[in-house]
């Protein structure tokens, strides 16, 4: 059944890229991406994508596996994460820092 | 040897599946005379996705990605890592 948009966001955090990436930021930085994660774990994907806060964009420039879209979204005021969507899943898989000249 | 190819009722005119999905650059050099280049469009607020860095990373994430399917995550579980 496909997900519909009104399903709750369900959080895959395992990728272990993405945690390298969490826990070699600074301790105030992993907090604040701690209280985005349970604010998204409360989400519906209609909440997702309509979130100012989050700016949640589709990736153009390249896609993931088996072509499969990939995303961005602002994880906290320093950090973006780059993640991929199946079904009601949100698979985050890395963190990068924000660049502020391209997302203003 | 050129191949001619009938334009569709939308005006599109196939290259073959070997090409689905990639970008090209259509130059109409003059009128009915184009020359196509295949390429990657890259928005500029995506280029620092395509540093070495930050895309040895995510190739890294997605290979994993591949091979593991989608699992719960605790986060409390999470939080007491940070909190250590």
């Amino acid at each position: 059944m496909p997900a519909s948009i009104q399903n709750r966001v369900q959080l895959d955090l395992n990728n272990p890229v993405f945690q390298e990436h969490l826990f070699r930021l600074q301790r105030n930085e992993q907090v604040h991406i701690l209280k985005t994660l349970r604010k998204l774990s409360q989400m519906t994907w209609a909440q997702v994508y309509s979130d100012n806060g989050l700016r949640w964009e589709a990736i153009v420039s390249r896609t993931g596996p088996r072509g499969t879209r990939l995303y961005t979204f602002r994880i906290s005021k320093k950090v973006r994460a780059v993640a991929c969507r199946e079904q009601a899943w949100m698979r985050i898989l890395s963190l990068h820092p924000d660049h502020d000249s391209a997302y203003r | 040897m050129g191949t001619v190819k009938t334009i569709g009722k939308s005006g599109q005119v196939s290259l073959g599946k070997k090409f689905a999905g990639q970008q090209v650059l259509v130059e109409e050099i003059e009128s009915g005379t184009w020359v196509l280049k295949v390429g990657r469009f890259i928005p500029q607020n995506e280029e620092w996705l395509h540093n070495p860095k930050d895309k040895a990373d995510l190739d890294r994430a997605l290979e994993w990605a591949e091979k593991h399917p989608p699992q719960a995550s605790d986060l409390d579980k999470l939080e007491g890592q940070i909190d250590t």
